[in-house]
């Protein structure tokens, strides 16, 4: 029998259980609270209008049990996800990852920091991969600080990279990346 | 790092993350500070942005994760002032 992927794993956190979605759920939670949420669609989708299913389907649902993986995030005393963290495998061993937390009632509650940190240190145990790479706008300052916590280290600059699907507006983005011997050097300095 | 420098920094990062300055040392960072959360990060920019009189560019925004980083800004400030 092929043995399942590490990342199809439920994943625990001190306050959440993450929870490996399949393609039909991540499609359900993801379409159901982040298409009509503006904010969400604008910043992280980058889209100026909802998105129709087909469309949400094919562009969204980051599940194929092989290089796509997404987790709902779930409080450990229960309730519905309050949102989803995915990872995209990519060539020599590198990753990318998303995460957006859909119920503001977590909002500056150090939810991505909890899940991120599950999950990145979840890849590199189970040897997953040996880089982690992402890419933030460059002014949003809590998605940075969240990479700079975890140990990332700012590697590249794009400017007039990427354009708010509102306004018009163009801005820069920064790259962050997180390679495995930074990260066995993190934990050894917190053992 | 000039001592002005680091006071500037320090002052700067206790303001924005509203803690004492004694809790802030030169060499605190976002590994060390309890109250430099997301948030604080944010505030601690534009409280930066206010002083320095300009936008960050991506590289000093993507680049702050101390005092010290704080402390480098001002410092280049003031040699090209």
């Amino acid at each position: 029998m092929a043995k399942r992927h590490p990342m199809l794993q439920l994943l625990k956190t001190e306050r959440f259980v993450l929870r490996p979605l399949g393609r039909v759920e991540a499609f359900r939670i993801g379409r159901s609270n982040w298409n009509h949420d503006p904010e969400i669609m604008r910043n992280l989708i980058h889209s100026p209008r909802p998105l129709d299913p087909w469309r949400w389907w094919k562009k969204m649902v980051w599940v194929n049990g092989r290089s796509k993986f997404s987790h709902a995030i779930v409080p450990k005393d229960g309730g519905k996800p309050i949102g989803i963290h995915g990872m995209t495998l990519q060539k020599y061993r590198s990753a990318t990852m998303v995460v957006a937390v859909h119920d503001r009632s977590w909002w500056g509650k150090k939810v991505v920091a909890e899940v991120r940190r599950a999950v990145v240190d979840h890849a590199f145990e189970n040897k997953v991969v040996d880089r982690l790479c992402c890419t933030v706008t460059a002014r949003n300052a809590a998605s940075v600080f969240n990479y700079k916590k975890l140990g990332f280290k700012h590697v590249g600059t794009l400017h007039r990279a990427q354009c708010d699907p509102v306004s018009g507006e163009l801005f820069d983005t920064v790259i962050f990346e997180l390679l495995r011997a930074d990260w066995e050097k993190q934990r050894k300095a917190n053992v | 790092m000039s001592d002005a420098a680091d006071l500037r920094a320090r002052k700067a990062v206790a303001n924005a993350l509203k803690c004492s300055l004694d809790a802030v040392g030169p060499d605190a960072s976002v590994a060390t500070l309890p109250q430099w959360d997301s948030m604080g990060h944010v505030n601690i920019i534009l409280e930066v942005e206010t002083e320095l009189g300009r936008t960050l560019l991506p590289e000093e925004i993507a680049g702050i994760a101390s005092v010290a980083d704080v402390a480098l800004l001002y410092e280049r400030q003031a040699a090209s002032a």
